[in-house]
């Protein structure tokens, strides 16, 4: 029994070397407290007590009015709303509310159950569980680093964090009330909270402030500090070699930077755009699924209806064609941040890579063929040394006080790695087959393979 | 002699002919222009773009309702294939383009292809294209662009798809096919290989080739064609190149297009679909209305000048995603012969140029304009 069992509950992954976990030493908020209930909740997420405790030893309090050194002032200023500038009291609300499981219909989720302090600010499952143990469609981003996102969800649905975060409480699947009057009542009449808004927005409680506060809170949960930050910075035995080798790959031959450039004004790695990578183009028809969300929209396009089909339906897979409805938009999801990437799987928006190897394995045959694949996929035909690289250079973009977990991924995925590589297909890497071969050969061909299965 | 123009002046030119037409305009055209001009304000076209109202010199022609049958067909053009080892990219455009005409619900009534299927004119350039097409659940008419013809002069093409100069009825539509690529011999003399010769046809801007023509031959047939119909028929006709002279040092131009139009200026209104220029391109000369295809493969930067006025220019493609600006359509004709243009773009909302743009020589239903700026 040690820290990072505790920390993750041993829920989801078996537990490694002890020699690993005993080794770790840089992660905050990781010593066990005498007495601390730290089993995890009917939901699998770490107790309230247990991830205030580590997120308060991860962030010692700071000036949270002015830009974390992480992030460029001016850069940081453009994205903290005017009418929601950060001050301790609407970060001190913020947190509370974010750990407030009555905000759910049946009392037992919170922000925090799906963003949970010690597994990544993500939940680490492939689709997350919302009140009645329901799972929605899609894969929980984390909120780490999210002040700088220029729209939120994966299909960015939402144009702000403001906004972003008055929704899932709402959400049938999610947090379960049914409007927002009903969501405010449930802690309108805890006086702490009547004093803490009147303090935070000089007015009384309203839903919009709910969400206001909330993402005052998570622009707060700024983790750049890695070591592939210092590396950059000049310190060139902050990686390693291989990672080092990573790096120059991602710049060049694997293509990475073009969807995921990271730059001073810009050091999420992400695009902020939408793009089809034929992650649910192996069990999807997006034709038919998109006839049926035009017919669907047409009766209601409402934000909250979008909502409700986004992550509750398998309307979910046409990602941001639901928000656009243009056929160009098909399947297509906003380009995550990478940062911290190595703490937060499983990754896609599906959460159906469950290892860095196998997003690797996807990128390197040229994704998924689909009609709508986005044009800049291309087979990258990367060696099994150059994946290990690539990987390599991803376990750098963990901030520091994360390093004992992004240490236990890298052990777990590398063994998840060695037993299997489902999306491995170096024939398609190497342009050995065209995914489109078999169809042009005509229906001979199909129609030999088809008896074959017979 | 044309001469190279600016965008800004091409844009103040622009404006001082909307003014003068103003000017000149009864209270009636007045309050048409300018509801057409509060539409383009109301968010139709971008500030930067070119002032999307013009008034025509030319009356509007009153519209006839014609006797014949609506009907609508799909194109797909301009792929560009080319060997498996060299690229795949345009193979996966085709495909896509194929896809989406299987999709459309309900199913056009055939395919039209517009020419330029292999880059470098080569049998399995051709066979590949060939065999991506029999994917297609309607039928395929197939058209010959000089990509496909100047290695072998047409042999491998024309075995795989037959004549390359054709004529059809379709719901009372005469289509005629024509191969507007032919060119003078510029090779015998200089002593050119066949990949020599498909390579200096496949360039741009050299001296070396001469211009795409219809040919003596082609037009005596065309005239011959044509003889029997009435005009009133109602006509459409495909060419690869553009049935007009537009830009030449691209091949954007057919030599004897004059002589062309001539032979199609009896009918009442003529409708002439061409491939080669990758763009959304729209021409009216009197009775004929000219439209381009997109291409699967890549699309061309608008010619520096020569640009037909009723012409929407398409944005600028994005160049991280090569898909952006390309595309495939489809083409709604009317009862009275003439089309609204369908342009698919992969990346961006559809375009519809539609039959009554061109009829009232683009002062009604003006197409919305991309909200970025073209080239």
């Amino acid at each position: 029994m040690y820290p990072a069992r505790l920390l993750h509950g041993g829920r989801r992954f078996a537990v490694v070397g002890a020699a690993i976990l005993g080794a770790a030493v840089l992660v905050a908020g990781a010593a066990e407290e005498p007495g601390q209930d730290v089993s995890p909740d009917e939901h699998g997420a770490a107790s309230v007590q247990h991830q205030s405790q580590v997120l308060a030893k991860l962030m010692p309090e700071g000036d949270v009015t002015k830009a974390p050194p992480e992030i460029d002032a001016v850069v940081w200023a453009a994205f903290v709303p005017v009418d929601n500038a950060l001050t301790p009291e609407r970060v001190a609300l913020g947190r509370k509310l974010y750990f407030d499981k009555r905000l759910s219909k049946d009392g037992t989720v919170s922000c925090a159950t799906c963003h949970d302090v010690t597994r990544g600010l993500t939940d680490q499952r492939a689709v997350s569980e919302g009140i009645a143990g329901q799972l929605g469609k899609r894969n929980a981003p984390t909120t780490l680093n999210v002040v700088l996102l220029q729209t939120l969800f994966l299909d960015g649905r939402s144009p702000s964090l403001d906004h972003q975060a008055r929704m899932p409480i709402l959400n049938p699947v999610e947090m379960g009330m049914p409007d927002e009057a009903t969501a405010l009542k449930a802690i309108s009449d805890d006086p702490e909270y009547q004093k803490a808004f009147r303090k935070a927005y000089g007015r009384e409680m309203n839903y919009e402030d709910v969400g206001r506060a909330i993402a005052a809170f998570e622009r707060t949960l700024v983790f750049m500090d890695s070591p592939l930050r210092r590396f950059l910075a000049g310190d060139t035995e902050a990686i390693s070699a291989e990672a080092q080798a990573g790096w120059d790959l991602y710049n060049g031959k694997a293509r990475c930077v073009t969807c995921h450039p990271m730059n001073p004004s810009n050091p999420l790695g992400t695009d902020n755009r939408f793009h089809n990578v034929g992650v649910s183009a192996r069990h999807q028809d997006f034709e038919s699924l998109a006839r049926r969300a035009v017919r669907t929209l047409q009766e209601d396009a409402s934000e909250q209806k979008l909502d409700e089909l986004a992550v509750g339906t398998d309307l979910s897979e046409l990602g941001r064609f639901m928000v656009t409805r243009n056929r160009a938009d098909t399947g297509a999801f906003r380009t995550p941040q990478i940062l911290n990437i190595a703490i937060t799987p499983p990754y896609m928006h599906d959460g159906s890579l469950v290892t860095l190897w196998d997003v690797m394995d996807h990128y390197n045959k040229g994704g998924e063929p689909n009609p709508f694949l986005d044009g800049g996929m291309e087979p990258l035909a990367l060696t099994e040394e150059e994946i290990g690289q690539l990987v390599a250079l991803m376990f750098t973009l963990t901030d520091d006080r994360f390093a004992e977990e992004n240490q236990r991924q890298e052990q777990q995925q590398r063994a998840a790695a060695q037993k299997d590589r489902p999306f491995r297909d170096e024939d398609m890497a190497l342009r050995r087959t065209l995914p489109f071969e078999q169809r042009v050969k005509g229906a001979a061909n199909v129609q030999g393979e088809s008896n074959s299965d017979q | 002699m044309a001469t190279y123009k600016s965008v800004e002046t091409k844009y103040m030119e622009q404006r001082q002919r909307l003014f003068r037409g103003l000017r000149n305009l009864d209270r009636r055209s007045f309050l048409k222009v300018s509801a057409a001009a509060m539409g383009a304000a109301a968010g139709m076209t971008a500030p930067c773009s070119f002032t999307p109202v013009t008034v025509a010199q030319e009356p509007a022609e009153g519209q006839e309702a014609g006797g014949g049958e609506a009907f609508r067909f799909a194109y797909i053009s301009d792929s560009h294939l080319y060997d498996r080892d060299v690229n795949d990219r345009f193979v996966r455009g085709l495909l896509r383009a194929v896809d989406d005409v299987n999709n459309l619900d309900p199913q056009p009534d055939f395919v039209f292809y517009g020419g330029d299927l292999a880059q470098l004119g080569q049998a399995t350039e051709l066979e590949l294209g060939a065999g991506i097409l029999k994917n297609l659940k309607v039928p395929v008419r197939m058209m010959v662009g000089e990509h496909d013809w100047y290695l072998d002069m047409g042999e491998k093409w024309q075995s795989l798809f037959g004549r390359s100069t054709y004529s059809f009825d379709h719901k009372g539509v005469h289509f005629v096919v024509l191969n507007s690529v032919v060119e003078k011999d510029f090779w015998t003399h200089r002593g050119m290989t066949p990949m020599e010769r498909m390579m200096t046809v496949a360039g741009l801007d050299n001296g070396l080739q001469s211009s795409f023509t219809v040919g003596d031959e082609q037009r005596k047939w065309l005239e011959q064609d044509l003889a029997k119909l009435p005009v009133d028929a109602r006509v459409i006709v495909f060419s690869h190149s553009p049935l007009y002279k537009l830009y030449k040092p691209w091949n954007f131009w057919t030599d004897d297009a004059e002589q062309v139009q001539a032979i199609l200026s009896r009918f009442d209104q003529v409708v002439v679909i061409h491939g080669h220029t990758h763009q959304l391109l729209t021409n009216r000369i009197d009775n004929i209305y000219f439209h381009g295809m997109l291409s699967t493969a890549w699309p061309w930067p608008y010619a520096p000048e020569g640009t037909p006025e009723l012409t929407i220019e398409m944005s600028r493609p994005d160049p991280f995603n090569p898909h952006d600006g390309c595309g495939d359509g489809e083409v709604e004709v009317h009862p009275d012969g003439l089309v609204d243009m369908v342009y698919e773009l992969w990346n961006r909302s559809p375009i519809t140029v539609s039959a009554a743009y061109l009829a009232s020589w683009g002062k009604q239903s003006v197409p919305s304009r991309p909200n970025r700026s073209s080239y």
